[in-house]
C-alpha cells in the first residue's frame, strides 16, 4: 500500500514503472516458489489448544474493555471466535476453518452492526494473515451457518459485498443445496474444504435446519446449538433424540477429541447455569465438551419422555420449554 | 466596584430572607416529566450515556436513574429536599463507585441545591424502600459520609427513625416537608412506601411499579394495596413513582429479565387508578397460582420472576407472549 502512495506523490512515470516492475518481480517470485499444497491427513490428529478462559463480559458492561471479538487460534488452520458478552449476552462462538484456497466461516454472531461488532474486519484480517503465512492469495470465503437462528447469523450482512465470497444462504433450501444434502436430516455427506475433509449431517431438534460438522483432520466434532454447556432448548424432542444418537454413532465411527459448540451458559458449578441474559460470567467452565457428556445426553435421550427441565452436571435439557422462560425465583 | 458590593449585599439579604422554605400549598407542587429516561443501548459496551441520569422534577425533588448498561435492573432513586434534611430513596443496583458513583452524584445535587437555595447543607437520610438488591446496591458508599443517617431496610432502624408504631401511621419531617410513611410488604417483607403531600407524590419503590409484581406473601400484598388505595382516596395523589420500569409501551408486554436495551419503555409514573386496578386483580387472584396481565403491570403469584415471559407454567394468551428472537 505504501509503495502506491509513494509513487502517487512523485507522480513520475519512472516511479510508476519502478513499482510495476517491482510488482512483477514479486509476482514471478511467488509463482516460482508456489507453496506446497497443505496436507490435512486424516490418520493423524492435528493438535490444537483451547484458551485458559474466554472473554466473559464484565460486571459493568459499559466499562468492558475486552475486544468485540475474541480470536483464538486452535491451531494454524482452525480459529475459534467469541462475541463479547458486553455487546450481546449470547456470547456466541464462531468458527473459521481453513483449507487450500478456501476458508469457511461458520456462524456470524448476534449483532449486525459492523460499528458495534466488526466481524468482517476481524475475519478479513485473519484471512490476510493466513494467506501471507501460507503463501496463498485471494482464497475464497464460504459464509455458512450451523443453524438458522438470529443469534448466529446477525452479522451475515457484513459479508454480502465481500469479493470472492460464497454466501451459503439463510433458508433451509439454500443451505441443503450448498452442502449437497438431498435427504435431510438422515444423509451424511463428505465436504471437501480445499483438501480438508469434513463430514456433515443434519441434527435437528433445537432448530429444523441444524447441521453438525466433523473435521477429520483435527478430530473436532462441532455440535452447534444442539449440544453445548447450557440450556439445550429443544423444540422437537424426537428429532433431538435421534440427532444426539446420530452424533454418538459418528463418534463411534470416527475418532473425536473434543466436542465444540456455540455457547457457554453453565457455571463451573455442576448443574448450575447463568440465567438467560447474563452479561458477566466470571466462573465459566471450558467450552469444549467430552464424549462422556455426549454419552450422558444419549442416555437422557432414551429416558426423558415428558416436556420439562432436566438438570445434568454439564448441561440442562429444556425439553419444549418456551424460549425465554427463566427459573429466576 | 461599589456596584458589585451593592449587588452582593442585596443577594445576601435575599438569601437571608429565603432561608426557610414553606412547603404549604393548596395544590400539588408542579413538576416536569417532559423528557426521556436513558434506556441502555443495543451494545452495552458502546454505551455513552451518563452513569446516573439526574432529573429535576421540581426544585426540591430529583429523580435519578441508573444506566442499564451498568446494571440491567436500571432502578430509579429519588432525592427529596427539605429545610433540614435531604432524603435519598433507594441506592441503585451496583456497589462499586467506579461504575456507579451514586454518592458523588448525590453530593453534587445537594451542594448545588444548597448553594441555589442559600440553605446550609442538609443532613442526608439514606432510606432504601425495600431489601431488594436493586434498592440497596450502593448503600455502602454512604458509610463514611459525614452528616448522614443510613436507615437499612430493617424493622429496628426504621422504628428508630419514624418512632415505634409507625406501622399505624408514621411521619418523617425533612424540615417543613412532612412525609407520611407506611409499610407495604407483600412482594418484599421489608417494603415501605412514602407520601409527599407537598408535591402530592406517592413513592412506592418496588412494591408497586410498571413491571412484574411477583407476590411472595398474598395476604400482606392485598393488605398493602388496600392501604395504598385508601391513602389515595383520602389524600390527593398526582403521581405514583416506583423503583423500576419493566413494561414496554405496548399494553401487557414486558421486557424480559436482564434486558439492558429498552428503547420503548412504559412511563415511570402510574396513577391512583392503577392502584385500584391492581387491588381488583389481586382480589381475583385470591391466593391461587396465577399471572394476571394488565396493560401497565403484571401481577404474578405462586411463580418466579422469569415465569411470565412465555406463559409457562401458567397459560398466557398468544398476544402477550414475548416473540422468540433466537
Amino acid at each position: 500500500m505504501r509503495l502506491f502512495k509513494h509513487s502517487e506523490k512523485k507522480r513520475t512515470i519512472a516511479g510508476i514503472v519502478t513499482v510495476a516492475s517491482l510488482l512483477l518481480v514479486v509476482d514471478v517470485a511467488f509463482s516460482a516458489m508456489a507453496p506446497a499444497r497443505i496436507a490435512f491427513p486424516l490418520d493423524e490428529r492435528a493438535p490444537g489448544e483451547f484458551p485458559d478462559g474466554w472473554i466473559h463480559g464484565s460486571k459493568s458492561a459499559m466499562d468492558n474493555d475486552d475486544p468485540p471479538v475474541q480470536v483464538h487460534a486452535y491451531n494454524e488452520h482452525t480459529y475459534i471466535l467469541r462475541e463479547n458478552k458486553a455487546i450481546n449476552y449470547e456470547g456466541a462462538f464462531m468458527y473459521l476453518f481453513f483449507g487450500n484456497e478456501v476458508a469457511m466461516l461458520i456462524d456470524q454472531g448476534s449483532t449486525s452492526s459492523p460499528a458495534l461488532f466488526p466481524l468482517r474486519e476481524v475475519v478479513d484480517e485473519l484471512i490476510d494473515d493466513w494467506e501471507a503465512r501460507n503463501g496463498q492469495k485471494d482464497i475464497e470465503l464460504i459464509v455458512a451457518n450451523s443453524h438458522l437462528h438470529g443469534d448466529h447469523y446477525a452479522a451475515w450482512n457484513q459479508f454480502v459485498d465481500r469479493p470472492n465470497t460464497v454466501m451459503v444462504g439463510l433458508t433451509h433450501e439454500e443451505v441443503m443445496a450448498f452442502w449437497g444434502i438431498d435427504n435431510y436430516p438422515q444423509q451424511i455427506v463428505n465436504f471437501d474444504l480445499g483438501g480438508r475433509e469434513l463430514v456433515v449431517t443434519g441434527t435437528p431438534g433445537h432448530e429444523g435446519s441444524e447441521l453438525a460438522i466433523y473435521d477429520g483432520w483435527t478430530d473436532l466434532l462441532y455440535t452447534g446449538d444442539m449440544f453445548y454447556r447450557g440450556r439445550l432448548y429443544i423444540e422437537d424432542w424426537e428429532a433431538w433424540a435421534t440427532s444426539i444418537q446420530k452424533l454418538r454413532s459418528i463418534a463411534d465411527q470416527n475418532p473425536v477429541v473434543h466436542l465444540v459448540n456455540n455457547h457457554i451458559e453453565m457455571t463451573a458449578e455442576p448443574g448450575v447455569d447463568y440465567p438467560i441474559g447474563t452479561t458477566w460470567q466470571p466462573n465459566e467452565p471450558p467450552m469444549q465438551m467430552t464424549l462422556e457428556m455426549l454419552d450422558q445426553a444419549v442416555e437422557a435421550s432414551f429416558e426423558i419422555e415428558e416436556p420439562g427441565i432436566y438438570t445434568y452436571d454439564d448441561f440442562l435439557i429444556y425439553n419444549q420449554i418456551p424460549w425465554g422462560y427463566t427459573t429466576d425465583p | 466596584m461599589k456596584k458589585i458590593y451593592l449587588v452582593l449585599a442585596i443577594m445576601l439579604v435575599n438569601v437571608q430572607s429565603h432561608a426557610q422554605m414553606s412547603f404549604d400549598r393548596e395544590t400539588a407542587a408542579p413538576g416536569n416529566l417532559r423528557f426521556s429516561w436513558i434506556h441502555g443501548s443495543q451494545s452495552a459496551k458502546a454505551n455513552t450515556d451518563v452513569r446516573i441520569q439526574v432529573h429535576r422534577y421540581n426544585e426540591h425533588t430529583y429523580i435519578l436513574r441508573q444506566n442499564p448498561a451498568i446494571h440491567w435492573e436500571a432502578p430509579f432513586m429519588y432525592l427529596l429536599m427539605g429545610n433540614e434534611r435531604a432524603l435519598l430513596l433507594d441506592t441503585g443496583a451496583t456497589e462499586e463507585a467506579e461504575y456507579f458513583p451514586l454518592r458523588e452524584v448525590v453530593d453534587q445535587v445537594i451542594t448545588r441545591w444548597s448553594d441555589a437555595q442559600g440553605i446550609a447543607m442538609p443532613e442526608l437520610l439514606v432510606l432504601p424502600l425495600g431489601s431488594d438488591q436493586s434498592q440497596t446496591g450502593a448503600l455502602g458508599q454512604f458509610d463514611d459520609r459525614p452528616n448522614t443517617v443510613i436507615i437499612p431496610p430493617t424493622q429496628a432502624s426504621r422504628d428508630e427513625l419514624f418512632g415505634a408504631g409507625w406501622h399505624e401511621g408514621g411521619q418523617l419531617d425533612l424540615g417543613g416537608r412532612v412525609l407520611d410513611v407506611l409499610p407495604t410488604p407483600g412482594l418484599d417483607t421489608a417494603a415501605m412506601s412514602l407520601y409527599d403531600p407537598w408535591a402530592q407524590l406517592l413513592f412506592t419503590g418496588n412494591a408497586f411499579y410498571p413491571g412484574r409484581l411477583v407476590i411472595r406473601d398474598f395476604k400482606d400484598y392485598r393488605q398493602s394495596l388496600g392501604a395504598l388505595v385508601k391513602l389515595a382516596e383520602t389524600k390527593p395523589v398526582s403521581m405514583i413513582f416506583g423503583g423500576r420500569i419493566e413494561m414496554t409501551n405496548q399494553p401487557g408486554m414486558d421486557y424480559r429479565l436482564r434486558t439492558n436495551f429498552r428503547p420503548n419503555e412504559h412511563s415511570l409514573q402510574l396513577s391512583a387508578r392503577h392502584l385500584e386496578r391492581a387491588l381488583q386483580a389481586v382480589t381475583l387472584i385470591n391466593g391461587t397460582t396465577d399471572i394476571r396481565i394488565l396493560s401497565d403491570f403484571i401481577l404474578m403469584h405462586g411463580v418466579g420472576r422469569g415465569a411470565r415471559d412465555s406463559g409457562f407454567p401458567v397459560f398466557i394468551p398468544e398476544q402477550f407472549r414475548a416473540p422468540n428472537t433466537r
